[in-house]
């Protein structure tokens, strides 16, 4: 057995294919000509988020109203504007909004992080819009999220 | 949100990192069950979260360790003296029970890995037990093998005794210098010059 650990050469397997790789591991599991058949720790760690995200209703609609407020921000290019000049004025740099993907490690707590940082500029968004009447108007539903979310 | 994720994220930064032990995998999915357990009651609160919740989210880790876990992982941590404080903390704090992750106890997982290692070799499984049972009752002095914490696992083991971890040495040396996931290897690639590759194509 021991013949094995004096420089034994290590062969890793990659596809990007999640299907691919989960059957090598399980074929690799069943023969015993393998000792070990490891997974990717940080996948598994990126997964459990998503598992939380999904399986717990107050965590899913939390995800949910902040990739509405950074989409409905964005996507205005006036009130996009006005939110870099308040940004400006209140941190000293502009800020951008980090979004949610499936797919990036680590989006859901950046996401959440980065607006928990800019809320109150994002709070003074629809006075700023009243008092600097601009030809711009803040939809309802986002108004109504500014007004009673908390981050 | 952000209390709820952040010590996730921090082991997933950390085991994506280069010099993540392997050992470690075991003991990051320990600290985000502890994490879980014990959330501040206004965390708790905000994302109306209940008891049967929070043992829901405990379920959900032992399931996601589930996809990748194999005893080798338990045997790591076990070997690991970095984390023998941290075994008997969470030991205290919660329950025994608390630590096992897996289907079984850490022990028993031990020597599931240690059987699977010498496959039909009786004789070698004996040395092998007995060598990890000597480990795990060593005195922790200052002449112990394993008493500077700060190394790498792999390098207290590569300078563990001959006399005593005979048979045990060189496959925890192999198992401590495992890489905790496919970055190692991707990286390893990148700097290798092999991402497009004709062989890779």
């Amino acid at each position: 057995m021991n013949e094995h650990f004096v420089g034994a050469p290590m062969f890793t397997f990659y596809s990007d294919s999640p299907s691919v790789m989960i059957k090598l591991r399980r074929l690799c599991i069943q023969d015993t000509e393998f000792l070990f058949a490891f997974g990717c720790s940080p996948h598994v760690l990126h997964n459990l988020c998503m598992d939380l995200v999904k399986e717990f209703p107050v965590v899913k609609l939390i995800v949910k109203q902040i990739v509405f407020l950074v989409k409905s921000v964005c996507k205005i290019h006036l009130i996009q504007q006005l939110f870099d000049k308040i940004c400006k004025e209140k941190y000293g740099i502009t800020l951008v909004f980090i979004l949610f993907t499936k797919t990036r490690w680590g989006t859901v707590r950046d996401a959440a992080k980065r607006l928990n940082r800019v809320w109150t500029a994002m709070c003074q968004l629809p006075t700023e819009i009243m008092s600097n009447d601009l030809d711009v108007d803040l939809p309802n539903d986002l108004k109504d999220l500014i007004l009673t979310a908390s981050f | 949100m952000e209390v709820l994720l952040s010590v996730v994220y921090s082991c997933l930064s950390y085991l994506e990192g280069d010099e993540s032990t392997f050992s470690s995998v075991y003991a990051c999915f320990l600290a985000v069950a502890h994490h879980f357990r014990t959330l501040p009651p206004d965390v708790r609160a905000a994302l109306d979260l209940s008891n049967a919740d929070v043992d829901k989210m405990h379920t959900l880790v032992c399931h996601c360790l589930k996809t990748i876990f194999l005893p080798t992982h338990a045997l790591a941590f076990r070997t690991d003296p970095l984390f023998d404080d941290l075994r008997d903390n969470l030991a205290k704090l919660h329950m025994d029970a608390f630590l096992n992750l897996g289907d079984l106890t850490i022990l028993q997982e031990c020597k599931k890995a240690i059987k699977r290692m010498v496959a039909i070799d009786i004789l070698l499984n004996r040395l092998m037990q007995s060598e990890f049972g000597l480990y795990t009752i060593r005195v922790e002095d200052n002449d112990d093998d394993f008493a500077d914490i700060f190394s790498m696992p792999q390098h207290m083991w590569a300078l563990a005794d001959d006399s005593v971890y005979s048979h045990l040495k060189k496959p925890l040396l192999a198992i401590h210098k495992m890489p905790t996931g496919a970055s190692a290897g991707e990286r390893n690639h990148k700097s290798a010059n092999r991402v497009h590759s004709r062989n890779r194509s």
